[in-house]
């Protein structure tokens, strides 16, 4: 694949179907599991200002890898052929994501955030008087907690996942625009290397601003429940 | 004179007046009762008032005690190696006979691919790129703390209130850069290579996150009751600011940040000397000796990759683990019994 915009975008792609998954998965054990497993859960997670880098990319990607290939003889490094089929390109990318995904702390945080939202929101009237008159609080809050728990935790993560994203691309040697940028450092083409920070920091303000409009149009929508 | 019982004899059964008397005396009896309410009465389920405060303090004790053995481990291994003079006992220098060696005795945690001693580059990046490091955060969350204070203290006036404002939005904007992308460009863009660009941004942005980060602390705290007492009884702001605030209510927050800000430093410091826009050979640091052995792992030798991850592990998780262990244990709830 020749495009790093394209490359970047199928790594950032797939950090947010993870962040999907794994945000339903906490939502589920959160919502169906007995409360006393769910207050261990919230009081032991460690706080630390409930954002934020995890696990260095540099120590995760490299046990990554060497785990792969020892263990599971897998090559986990993204393969760089013209001809590569889209098939490959997607199903490589998906290692990269997923230590993208824990290094920039997004598992974490969304798994506070779920549980902080569902906590929160279950004790609001509206669910009140639904589960009276019989209705399942979980099917009630379940669009409700996703929506606000993945947007608040991709707006506190999106910086860690554009700062570690040249890390990751330059270990798995993905051809995105951190290893394009990289390479234009090293040989000090300062015009290429300008081009590949500007679209990083476009695709960084476009997913900011697609986060904070996505969070007010939800703000206003709450503010409508009183 | 016959043998009749004794008058003075009290039985044990007086079939007379038809009460039993007492077996042991009073006074035995009150000392056994105070012997049996040290004891503690037999607990049984239906009567243990277990609240799901106490059964979550007994479900998570065993992970506590984790965190904390893992703390102390790692504060002691990290002590160790930047503690001990290395470099003396085991050569830090090129020695190609040597190269890649396992670890051995002569060399404990093996040696790289010029067959210099990995404890002893372990130790020197430590002390040489981890210590300096971690001054420089440490300088800018004083600097941030200070910057607070001065610019509460002038938003009192109205002629300041523009300034702050937009001093205050400015600061939000730098935050808002990825840190690492900020000094990766900084370091690219000025061709400057080594520690000292690394510092500087870090600096930057520690020292406006704290700033910003007290400033919303004052923004919470400022309108509470022993606040505005103060206020009213004459005291001083910086009194205030000082007295309730970096020494009392905002000590935890800070220490949190600070621990963060340090862990992010070693990491941010280890990706750019791996990319090789932080420290430079022949000067040690993990990132620079983890991109010259990255390729070696797929050759056999993984253990030198293994021993420089796990060093930057422990070294980015050191401020967490200080920070567990001077918390110290939650207290300890008591289960009462009914």
């Amino acid at each position: 694949m020749s495009n790093p915009l394209g490359t970047t975008g199928l790594v950032l792609a797939w950090c947010l179907i993870l962040s999907l998954v794994w945000a339903h998965l906490c939502f589920v054990v959160v919502a169906y599991r007995r409360r006393v497993f769910v207050d261990t859960l919230v009081v032991t997670r460690p706080a630390v200002l409930g954002s934020g880098m995890i696990m260095p990319a540099l120590v995760a990607a490299p046990l990554t890898l060497l785990l792969a290939f020892r263990v599971a003889s897998i090559n986990l490094l993204f393969p760089v052929t013209l001809f590569a089929a889209p098939a490959e390109l997607l199903r490589a990318a998906f290692a990269p994501a997923l230590v993208l995904f824990c290094a920039s702390g997004l598992g974490t945080t969304l798994t506070q955030q779920v549980q902080r939202e569902y906590r929160y929101w279950q004790a609001q009237p509206f669910i009140r008087l639904s589960v009276a008159l019989g209705k399942s609080a979980p099917r009630g809050l379940y669009k409700l907690v996703m929506s606000k728990a993945l947007g608040s935790a991709w707006s506190q993560g999106l910086p860690w996942l554009f700062g570690e994203l040249v890390v990751v691309e330059a270990v798995f040697n993905v051809p995105g625009l951190g290893l394009e940028a990289w390479h234009m450092a090293r040989i000090q083409d300062q015009i290429g290397l300008l081009q590949c920070v500007g679209w990083l920091v476009m695709l960084y303000i476009a997913c900011t601003t697609l986060t904070s409009w996505s969070n007010r149009r939800l703000g206003t929508r709450l503010a409508s429940y009183g | 004179m016959g043998k009749g019982p004794s008058k003075n004899k009290v039985p044990f059964w007086t079939p007379a007046d038809g009460h039993l008397r007492p077996l042991l005396s009073p006074k035995i009896l009150e000392m056994l009762i105070a012997f049996l309410r040290f004891l503690p009465p037999k607990p049984t389920t239906a009567s243990l008032h277990l609240t799901p405060r106490k059964a979550l303090y007994f479900l998570t004790a065993p992970k506590r005690w984790l965190q904390r053995t893992w703390s102390v481990v790692i504060v002691v291994v990290f002590s160790l190696t930047l503690g001990m003079p290395w470099s003396l006992w085991f050569s830090p220098k090129v020695n190609l006979s040597a190269a890649l060696s396992s670890p051995a005795w002569a060399h404990p945690l093996g040696t790289d691919n010029l067959g210099r001693d990995l404890l002893a580059r372990t130790g020197e990046a430590l002390l040489g790129a981890v210590l300096p490091l971690w001054c420089g955060v440490l300088a800018a969350t004083l600097l941030g703390m200070g910057l607070s204070l001065i610019m509460i203290c002038l938003l009192r006036r109205q002629i300041w209130r523009p300034f702050v404002a937009w001093f205050d939005l400015v600061a939000a904007g730098v935050v808002s850069i990825p840190v690492c992308l900020a000094a990766f460009a900084w370091a690219a863009l000025r061709e400057r290579a080594g520690l000292v660009p690394v510092i500087y941004t870090l600096s930057t942005v520690v020292a406006l996150r704290t700033y910003l980060q007290l400033r919303d602390l004052y923004r919470q705290d400022e309108q509470l009751a022993y606040w505005t007492a103060h206020a009213a009884l004459g005291g001083s702001l910086l009194i205030r600011l000082i007295r309730y605030g970096l020494c009392a209510a905002w000590t935890q927050p800070l220490a949190m940040s600070l621990g963060f800000h340090l862990r992010t430093a070693v990491a941010i410091e280890a990706s750019l000397s791996y990319l090789g826009f932080g420290v430079q050979e022949p000067s040690p640091s993990f990132g620079n000796m983890l991109a010259a052995h990255f390729d070696l792992y797929l050759k056999g030798q993984w253990y030198v990759l293994v021993i420089l991850v796990l060093g930057l592990g422990v070294t980015a998780s050191l401020p967490q683990a200080v920070l567990t262990l001077s918390r110290g244990e939650t207290r300890r709830p008591r289960v009462r019994y009914t």
